[in-house]
């Protein structure tokens, strides 16, 4: 009994519910925006002082790149996971 | 000592060189001055060597003459030739001084040291010019001393290390010229000086005797094949031991060389003669002394005359007579044969007696002889005529006997083949006897046999018409019993059921226990054990999947509650394009929170209707109808009510498969009733 209860914990914990697939991947989405928009104004502000006698727009640009390509891997990741968007996912969509 | 000899000029040499160079360093003058007082001078510190060169000079004139010879003929060690001419009653004293003289002379380098420092030396030989010129006339002249001095010490001690290796030795005496001459003739004086016994003997023994020995034409190693005639006149060195091959011989002939007169050197070369001639040799010269003897003595002695016996014919009187011949040319000799005369008559008398005695003997002797061959010859004829009627008998009663034990041999093999003809047929007839009997006994078994079986058959007749009715009786029996065990069937059946009805029971209840879900693995196991045989139920157990009876499945409350959070997230979810961006979600997100609820059994294929029409089927308790609903969702929100589906369907399988089972039950206790 006890074996097969910890076979079910197992199975449940390696996959998560199905209802809670999109809140999971917002999770990532936003994470993923934070860390790299925060590295993009990093670098900005490092060539700032180095390059630009600390003016303000380059540190403007480096977080517009990091939140852009932060942006752009979540919008991949949407899309990439919906049904219907690939035929294969889309196949497997079907079967279940 | 010859080393001396060698060392004491070079050494002289030396001193005298040391002793130029100082004189070269002063001027001219001074040394012509000095050169009158340089004799003394010189001499005194090396008096020595200047006493062994002086004497060498001396004799080097003295012995020129003799000395010469020997030098340019070049002669081997052993060569005797040149022993005579050196004087045999020289003492070792003055034998050993020629040499000193020879090696002088043979090296260049001797004579000249005297000669550089007395210019006015009578010395002719000596090539260097006197030193009258200045200095180069004197440089010169060193040089041709130096040359000479070098040429000379090399050539010494060349002839020095030749005597001491054999390859210098080899090499010295085939490439420098006149360095064979002098190594011999060194060796010779070290050879002469270690035994000048052995020279002076052979010098002894070859003096006197050289001329007189010949030697044959035909004797040493010839082209001609072997003549034996020849041999036998040559033997005398060639075959019966030569002076090669027993020096005991030589010893001997050379005695006889010593002694001999030369009718008796021609020994040499004839063989030994044999006793007989030589004994006859000796009587020989005995007659010719005898004659001698009486030519000499005749005019003054009366001579006894030998004993001269015509017919001797024993060995023994032969020697006799030599003996007495002998002794009477001892007595002629000796001069008084008158006083032995009567003494000798008498003894030739005597002498004469036993000659005729033996010969009479002799005679006797062999007409005995013969007559007693005559006597034999007789007496052996007769044996073998005896022998031979006693041969002829013999055979021919072996013949008789032969005959005889052929005739007995030939009875005796005649019976045995009758004998054994007579076994033969004793056999045969006994095998056909036995073949008969065998056949007679075959016959009786097979009578027997028949006599069996026949009464086995009536018996066999007789059981069966008893046996008829039991075999009916056994039957009803089995009847029976048969039908009991139908009804015992029937019954087993009934058991049967009812414990599948009872197992479906478990099982339900296992699966639909409200706390939470449970496995009820054991349920089911417990039910296929008890319906082993139906195919339906296994079937249906086979259609649960395994996940469920092993985890267990939820129960409808549970899945209701689950549906309500399941419904939230598709919601959110519901709005979403075809192919939704980060944008497209986040819109569908924000306008889901304002849309409105539909209530009840709502129209229409949007999420929203869907998601109405379940959630009122659920609360109805239809959980098949609520799957359905939801399976028609599509997209995002099919993908999200994944879950929850797989469970409803897992809950409604193994609903539906125990409803299977409960019906085969029912179905199966029907047909048990309606078989019987």
């Amino acid at each position: 009994m006890s074996s097969t209860a910890s076979a079910t914990e197992v199975i449940k914990r390696s996959r998560p519910a199905s209802e809670g697939l999109l809140n999971e991947k917002w999770d990532h989405c936003l994470a993923n925006l934070l860390v790299k928009s925060t590295l993009g104004a990093g670098f900005g502000i490092i060539f700032s002082v180095l390059l630009f006698k600390r003016r303000a727009f380059p540190a403007w640009v480096g977080l517009g790149f990091g939140a852009g390509r932060g942006y752009a891997e979540c919008d991949r990741e949407f899309k990439g996971a919906a049904g219907g968007v690939r035929k294969s996912v889309g196949e497997r969509l079907q079967r279940s | 000592m010859l080393r001396l000899s060698a060392a004491g000029p070079a050494r002289a040499i030396a001193s005298v060189v040391r002793y130029r160079y100082p004189v070269k360093q002063l001027q001219q003058q001074s040394s012509e001055v000095r050169t009158p007082g340089n004799l003394p001078g010189s001499r005194k510190p090396f008096a020595p060597a200047g006493t062994v060169v002086g004497p060498a000079d001396t004799i080097i004139m003295s012995a020129g003459a003799a000395a010469a010879p020997p030098t340019p003929s070049n002669i081997t060690l052993t060569s005797p030739i040149q022993v005579p001419l050196v004087p045999p009653s020289s003492s070792p004293k003055i034998q050993t001084s020629p040499p000193l003289a020879q090696v002088s002379k043979a090296s260049p380098a001797a004579p000249t040291p005297p000669t550089p420092p007395t210019p006015s030396a009578p010395s002719s030989e000596n090539s260097v010019p006197p030193p009258t010129g200045g200095k180069k006339t004197h440089r010169f002249r060193n040089f041709v001393i130096t040359l000479t001095l070098l040429t000379g010490l090399s050539f010494a001690g060349g002839v020095f290390f030749s005597l001491k290796s054999d390859n210098f030795h080899d090499f010295f005496t085939e490439y420098i010229p006149f360095g064979e001459d002098v190594v011999l003739y060194v060796e010779e004086r070290e050879f002469r000086r270690r035994f000048p016994k052995a020279l002076s003997r052979i010098k002894n023994l070859m003096k006197p005797e050289s001329s007189k020995v010949t030697i044959p034409r035909s004797s040493g190693a010839t082209w001609k094949v072997f003549d034996p005639e020849d041999g036998k006149k040559a033997g005398g060195v060639g075959t019966a031991g030569g002076p090669h091959i027993s020096a005991k011989q030589t010893e001997e002939q050379g005695k006889q060389i010593v002694k001999g007169t030369p009718a008796e050197a021609k020994v040499i070369d004839e063989k030994p003669a044999p006793k007989s001639d030589h004994v006859a040799k000796v009587e020989e010269a005995v007659e010719k002394t005898a004659k001698l003897a009486t030519s000499a003595k005749a005019k003054d002695t009366v001579l006894i005359t030998a004993v001269d016996l015509d017919s001797v014919s024993d060995p023994a009187v032969q020697d006799l007579v030599k003996v007495v011949n002998s002794i009477i040319s001892l007595v002629n000799h000796s001069g008084v044969a008158e006083s032995f005369d009567t003494v000798m008559k008498s003894a030739k008398s005597e002498l004469l007696h036993l000659n005729n005695q033996i010969g009479a003997i002799k005679s006797s002797i062999e007409r005995a002889t013969e007559e007693r061959l005559k006597y034999k010859d007789l007496e052996f004829a007769t044996a073998a005529q005896g022998l031979l009627t006693k041969v002829n008998n013999e055979v021919v009663d072996m013949e008789h006997k032969l005959r005889e034990e052929f005739e007995h041999e030939r009875e005796v093999i005649i019976a045995s083949y009758h004998e054994r003809l007579r076994n033969e047929l004793d056999r045969s007839h006994r095998v056909i006897e036995q073949r008969l009997r065998n056949e007679l006994l075959e016959q009786a078994i097979e009578m027997k046999r028949k006599f069996i079986g026949e009464i086995e058959e009536r018996v066999e007749n007789e059981r069966n018409g008893r046996l008829g009715r039991l075999q009916e009786l056994s039957d009803s029996v089995d009847e029976l019993s048969k039908l009991s065990t139908r009804w015992g069937e029937i019954i087993d059946a009934n058991l049967k059921t009812q414990h599948i009805h009872v197992a479906l029971e478990a099982v339900r209840a296992a699966y639909e226990s409200p706390e939470q879900p449970k496995p009820f693995l054991r349920e089911l196991a417990a039910l296929k054990e008890v319906a082993d045989d139906d195919e339906v139920v296994r079937a249906a157990i086979a259609s649960i999947n395994p996940h469920a009876y092993q985890v267990g499945v939820s129960t409808p409350s549970q899945l209701v509650d689950r549906f309500r959070r399941v419904a939230e997230e598709v919601r959110k979810a519901a709005l979403l394009p075809e192919d939704a961006g980060v944008a497209g979600h986040a819109a569908s997100w924000v306008l889901s929170k304002v849309l409105f609820r539909k209530q009840g059994l709502a129209q229409g294929d949007d999420v929203e209707s869907i998601l109405t029409r379940t959630e009122t089927f659920l609360e109805e308790g239809d959980v098949d109808s609520a799957a359905r609903e939801m399976n028609q969702l599509r997209g995002w929100a099919r993908r999200l009510a994944g879950d929850w589906l797989k469970e409803a369907r897992l809950l409604l399988e193994v609903q539906q498969a125990v409803e299977v089972i409960a019906a085969e039950a029912r179905l199966q206790s029907l047909r048990v009733y309606a078989q019987h």
